[in-house]
Parts: C-alpha cells; sequence; structure tokens
C-alpha cells in the first residue's frame, strides 16, 4: 500500500474498498471450497445414496492402506520428478541456445513461439498428441516410412504418450523459468572465465550453471507441481496404469459418487503439494544465497 | 611481458558498419598504451580482438610475435578486467582471483598462495571470504586487477574499468593502476574515451576515431603536436580557427583566418614523411590551446577593426606586443569581448567572443599574472609564439 495509495485518509479507504472485491471472490470460490472438501472428507459415504455427515478417519485409512491409492501417489509423484527432468534437460540447452541469439528479433520470436503452446487448452493439445501417436496416423507411420519399424505402431493410449503429452504441456513453463535466470548472466561472466582460461565447457559447468541454478530448481518445482495437479493429460493419453492422483480422484467422484473419499484424497494430494512447494521454495530461497554451493572449485576438488 | 601487434586488422559487423579499419599498432613489451577516442571508433573492438572475443575479417593479431588471429580466447594468455568488471558473484573474492590458477590445474595450495599475494598487492588481504557484492566500488575494481593479474598473463587488457566510479576514486584507483602496471612490468592496452585519464596513465595513446588509428604518441606529443583536427579537439580543450594560408616563411606558416585575422603557427606534423609546403591558399585549420593564448587589455578606445591597427590605439603594452608580434610573424592580436571570467581552482578561464562571434577560450594557471579584464570588457587575445599548429583541414 506504501508505494501506490497513501495508507491514510481518503484514499486509503478507497483502496480498501477496492480490495474487498477480489479478496471476496478468493474467500467465496477458494477457501470456502477448500474448507468444504476438508469438512467432507471426514464424512461417511453411504454406497448408492450419497454422504451423511460425520466425523471418520475411514476415508484417510482408505487412501492409506490400500495398495492401489497408495502406488497412484507413488506412481504420480514419480511421473512428476520424471517430468521436471525431462523439462530440465530438454529445455534448458535450448533456453541458453535462445538467450545467446544475437538478434532481439528472433530470441522475441523464439520465446513467443516456444511459450505459444500456452494459448490452447491443455484438453486439445493432448488430443492432438493422441492423434499423432496413434498408428494410423502422425509419428507410427512416419517412423515405418523411415523404415524403422515393420509396422505402424500405436503409441496412445500408453505411458510414451503419457510422458510426450506431459513434457509438450509444461515445457513452456521451464522455458519460461530458465529464460529471465539466463538471461540475467551478464554475458562478460563468460568471457571472464573463457580469458582466465576455461573451455567453453568448464565456464559452463562454473559460471553458466551455478548462476542459472535458482531459475533451473524454480522451473522444475514448476513442472514437478503442475505435473501432480494436473488430470488431462494422463487421463486422454493414458491407460488406467498412467493414471496419476487427479484422474483417480476424479473417478472417485464421478463414477463411483464417493465424494468423501475423493475429498479424503483430495487432502493428501494437497498437503503433499503443499508440502512439498515449501520444502523446494526454501531449497531454492537458499541456493540464491549461495548458488555455488555444490561446486567443485568452491569446495577445492577440482585440481589435477 | 610480450609485445601485441595488430597488423591492418580488418573488422565488420552485419549491418556493414565497419567497427575496426585497416588498423595497424604495435604495442611495445612493457608499454602502457591507451586506445583513446568516442564510442563507436572502435578501440573496444581493437581490445577484443587482442583477448580472441572477435575474430578480424582480415588481417593478423600478434601477441609476443606469435600469430594468434585464430587462437581462442581461452589459449591466449591474456588478463582482461571488464567494464562491468564481471566478479563472479556466487564465489569469494579468494575463489575469484583463484579462478585463472584453477582453469590452468594449479594445486590449490599453490594457487591459494598466489592468490593471496595478488589480493596483499591491490591491498586486500582480509578479504578473501568475502563475496563481490560486499565490498565498495574501488574494492571490486581491485579484485578485477587482482583476478586478471593472477595467472602472470603476458597481456593486460582493460575495458573502461572506472567508467562507473566516481572522479575521486577514478583518481585513486588510476595512480594505483599505473603503479601496478609499472611493478610488474606488463605490456598493458587500456581503452577509455576519458582523454586525462589516457593522458595521465599511458606510455602512448592511440587516438582512434571511426575504426582507424589517428595518431599514435606519448601524451606529451598527441597534446602538443595533434596530427588532425579531431585529434587537437579530442585531447584537451583547443580553439580552432578556420582559414587559408598566407604564405609560409622560416618555421612558420602564417595563416588568415575567416575572420581576416593572422595567427602564425607551426606548419603541420608530417609523420615521418619530407615537410610538404604548403601553398598559399590552402585551406587549414590553427589549433590553438587556452593556456598558450595569452589576454592584453585594449585599452580605453576598446573598438578595435583589425588587427594592424592595434599598435596605434592600444595602451603601452598592447602596442608593444602587437608591434612585436606583427614583426616577429605577421600576427597581431585578435580582439575580443569578454564574455564570462570562471575562477576553477587552479585555472581561471576567460570566456571570450570575436566580432565574428567564435567563442574563444582562454586559461591562466592560478598564480601567474591574469591581466584585469572584467565580464564585458573589450580586450586583445594573442597568440604566444609558436604555439599554434596549422593543420590540414
Amino acid at each position: 500500500m506504501r508505494g501506490g495509495f497513501p495508507a491514510q485518509g481518503a484514499g486509503g479507504r478507497l483502496a480498501r474498498a477496492l480490495l474487498v472485491f477480489p479478496v471476496g471472490m478468493l474467500v467465496v470460490f477458494f477457501v470456502v471450497p477448500l474448507i468444504m472438501m476438508f469438512v467432507v472428507s471426514f464424512y461417511r459415504n453411504l454406497p448408492g445414496a450419497g454422504w451423511e455427515p460425520a466425523f471418520t478417519l475411514e476415508n484417510y485409512v482408505r487412501a492409506f492402506s490400500r495398495g492401489l491409492y497408495r502406488d497412484r501417489l507413488v506412481y504420480t509423484l514419480e511421473i512428476s520428478a520424471l517430468n521436471a527432468v525431462l523439462c530440465l534437460l530438454i529445455g534448458y540447452p535450448f533456453t541458453y541456445y535462445l538467450v545467446r541469439l544475437a538478434s532481439p528479433f528472433w530470441r522475441k520470436v523464439g520465446l513467443t513461439l516456444s511459450i505459444s503452446t500456452l494459448w490452447l487448452t491443455y484438453v486439445v493439445r493432448s488430443y492432438a498428441w493422441s492423434v499423432l501417436l496413434s498408428a494410423t496416423s502422425g509419428v507410427g507411420q512416419l517412423l515405418m516410412w523411415l523404415g524403422l519399424v515393420d509396422r505402424p505402431t500405436g503409441y496412445t493410449p500408453g505411458p510414451v504418450a503419457t510422458v510426450v503429452g506431459l513434457v509438450y504441456v509444461f515445457l513452456p513453463f521451464m522455458i519460461l523459468s530458465l529464460y529471465g535466470s539466463l538471461r540475467a548472466i551478464d554475458p562478460s561472466m563468460e568471457e571472464a572465465s573463457m580469458n582466465l582460461g576455461a573451455r567453453p565447457w568448464r565456464t559452463f559447468l562454473h559460471v553458466v550453471l551455478p548462476l542459472s541454478l535458482p531459475g533451473a530448481a524454480a522451473g522444475a518445482v514448476m513442472v514437478f507441481l503442475l505435473t501432480m495437479g494436473n488430470y488431462v493429460v494422463p487421463s486422454i493419453l493414458g491407460q488406467p496404469a498412467q493414471w496419476t492422483m487427479p484422474v483417480i480422484i476424479t473417478n472417485q467422484v464421478m463414477n463411483e459418487s464417493n465424494v468423501p473419499f475423493g475429498a479424503a484424497m483430495s487432502v493428501i494430494l494437497l498437503a503433499v503439494l503443499g508440502l512439498l512447494a515449501y520444502a523446494t521454495g526454501r531449497l531454492v530461497g537458499k541456493a540464491r544465497v549461495n548458488p555455488y554451493a555444490g561446486s567443485r572449485v568452491a569446495q577445492g576438488g577440482e585440481g589435477a | 611481458m610480450s609485445r601485441v601487434d595488430l597488423v591492418q586488422v580488418t573488422k565488420t559487423y552485419p549491418g556493414g558498419v565497419k567497427a575496426v579499419d585497416g588498423v595497424s599498432l604495435t604495442v611495445e613489451a612493457g608499454e602502457f598504451m591507451t586506445l583513446l577516442g568516442p564510442s563507436g571508433c572502435g578501440k573496444t573492438t581493437s581490445l577484443r580482438m587482442i583477448a580472441g572475443f572477435e575474430q578480424p575479417d582480415s588481417g593478423q593479431v600478434l601477441i609476443g610475435g606469435k600469430d594468434v588471429t585464430r587462437v581462442p580466447p581461452y589459449e591466449r594468455d591474456t588478463g582482461m578486467v571488464f567494464q562491468s568488471l564481471a566478479l563472479f558473484p556466487h564465489m569469494s573474492v579468494l575463489d575469484n582471483v583463484m579462478y585463472g590458477l584453477r582453469m590452468r590445474r594449479v594445486p590449490r595450495p599453490e594457487a591459494e598462495a598466489r592468490a593471496k599475494e595478488m589480493l596483499a598487492l591491490v591491498q586486500l588481504a582480509g578479504y578473501e571470504q568475502r563475496r563481490p557484492h560486499q565490498l565498495s566500488g574501488g574494492q571490486r575494481q581491485r579484485v578485477a586487477f587482482a583476478r586478471a593479474l593472477a595467472v602472470n598473463p603476458s597481456i593486460f587488457l582493460l575495458d573502461e574499468p572506472f567508467a562507473a566510479l566516481d572522479a575521486k576514486l577514478r583518481d585513486e584507483l588510476q595512480v594505483e593502476l599505473r603503479r601496478l602496471q609499472q611493478r610488474l612490468r606488463i605490456t598493458t592496452v587500456f581503452v577509455t574515451h576519458n582523454q586525462r585519464e589516457a593522458m595521465t596513465l599511458s606510455d602512448r595513446v592511440a587516438v582512434m576515431r571511426d575504426g582507424r588509428v589517428e595518431q599514435v604518441g606519448t601524451p606529451q606529443e598527441v597534446y602538443e603536436e595533434p596530427a588532425t583536427v579531431f585529434v587537437a579537439g579530442f585531447v584537451g580543450m583547443t580553439n580552432l580557427f578556420k582559414g587559408h594560408v598566407v604564405a609560409q616563411d622560416g618555421g612558420f606558416v602564417r595563416v588568415r583566418t575567416a575572420e581576416g585575422f593572422e595567427i602564425a603557427g607551426r606548419p603541420p606534423r608530417t609523420n615521418g614523411a619530407p615537410p610538404q609546403a604548403l601553398a598559399p591558399g590552402q585551406p587549414v585549420t590553427v589549433s590553438v590551446r587556452p593556456e598558450a593564448l595569452r589576454l592584453v587589455q585594449a585599452g580605453a578606445a576598446g573598438a578595435v577593426g583589425e588587427a594592424g591597427a592595434v599598435g596605434e590605439a592600444g595602451t603601452p603594452t598592447a602596442r608593444e606586443s602587437g608591434e612585436a608580434a606583427g614583426e616577429s610573424n605577421g600576427t597581431g592580436g585578435i580582439p575580443v569581448r569578454v564574455d564570462m571570467v570562471r575562477f576553477v581552482g587552479e585555472l581561471v578561464e576567460y570566456h571570450l567572443f570575436t566580432p565574428g562571434g567564435q567563442e574563444i577560450l582562454c586559461t591562466y594557471q592560478r598564480g601567474q599574472a591574469a591581466p584585469a579584464v572584467g565580464q564585458g570588457a573589450q580586450a586583445l587575445v594573442r597568440v604566444e609564439p609558436g604555439e599554434a599548429r596549422v593543420l590540414w583541414q
């Protein structure tokens, strides 16, 4: 409030009045439903007849005791981690190249193109991949035409399609995050390193990489968390074996009409997400202060 | 310690801009050479070609007599201080200074000892564990020096390192840099657009303009014997008078300025070539340093039309000098109106206007007998014999 509006007097009152709307929206459409979900997760499910208010832990017990749901949670964590790593491995070289383009015009074009897929909804993009990866069109035919396979193979629905779809959908977030942090590195840092005798790859290892670590970490965390919460991609491009927690939850609520159990699993997912966000937030925060903590030069392990 | 040679080096940037255009320059071993010029003159590009960050389109770069034109920067053995300093923010001061040694695979204890030695040399002992952002501007500068010199490079390169500092700190660091350079006897190439910096630091100065070297010489040579109008105007303050040659007699060239006054000056530098006679009527420019001008009172009559008329109207002093000048080198004086007198500490500046409206700057050192002329007064300005230089236009 300090900068824009005076904190006191008519201006202050106006500012507060203006805040009522967004805060109200947040409370009505976010905080209240969240509390409702939390409350409902302790209700008792009546098969075929909805649910009744109660205080029972049976939904939570079920979520943790049944191998199926536990496996789904573990699988969700695994595929999210895999996706974060893949996005980082693909996004880093691409973004580094983009940032080092001499022409500001092509840099902007590159960045715009790489995030342009965000204009389409997950649904459209997932179905597009479902067509591309099917046996009768796209990649399957292409591989046969190239002579790499004997018969056109379909990858959808299945693990390959799920991973491809997830990478495709979340890569732009990684690129955006990396772009900012790579752009912030003064190019003369790299020149200074080379001037001091470091070959390009050592320059990358000792200067570029540590300086871009906060951006890379933030991007990886963002992709990880977004993947954990994604419903559309695994449900369209995956078989039941690729279903993540959000898909299972949707099934419980929509198909099984077990709202309390769905609510309980949502709370668990939310808790895991919140915990991870908090932990990585602290980690990245530390990395900002000491991004060189992991470097071998600092620890003196680089010698001959 | 090695010499550096640029041999007919040319660099054209995409878009057709010739950043460096056929530059040939030799920096002797142990010499402090400054590339001086306005922005866009090619001085930084030349420096970056010595460091290996830019490849010339044609020509050669030699370090220690060896052709390094195609050698990458990490194999060139130069130590560079960048304009932004480019200290690694994620490393301690010690790690920054050790970086080059570690990249050369010097064992850690040895590297650390050498880095500490360098830090002591730049008076930063005790700051080893600080981060660059915890240091003052001057300290950061010294870390950059130490880092570049720790590897004992054969060439020391500096790209406007003082641009971001305030004047006082800049002065201190200039002295420190010069001391460091002389102590290490390292071949140094320094880039700046600040002529004062160039004059006070360098053994020799190369004045550049539009990708070419206009003049190379000691600071004194460049100041006292500018080769071109550009050099005269860029290095120090000067008064330029356009005109044409009247005659050449003895060691002096008599020039009639556009306003009709006569000034005698020494002929243009020949750069080793045999002196060329200046034909009467040849258009030239005369450069006169502000401190080479002397101001004399014009007397009560004030209004003086032409240089020749001075003797009749002036005070005894003015008459005398006018006659003396008139006899010795055909110069009278230029009548001027005193527009402003400024006291600048060690100098007194007189801002003068000729009848034709040209502004002239004349300075007196503190302690010199300055004429008692105030604002609005009419006066005569004359050129100390031999202090004017005639330049090709």
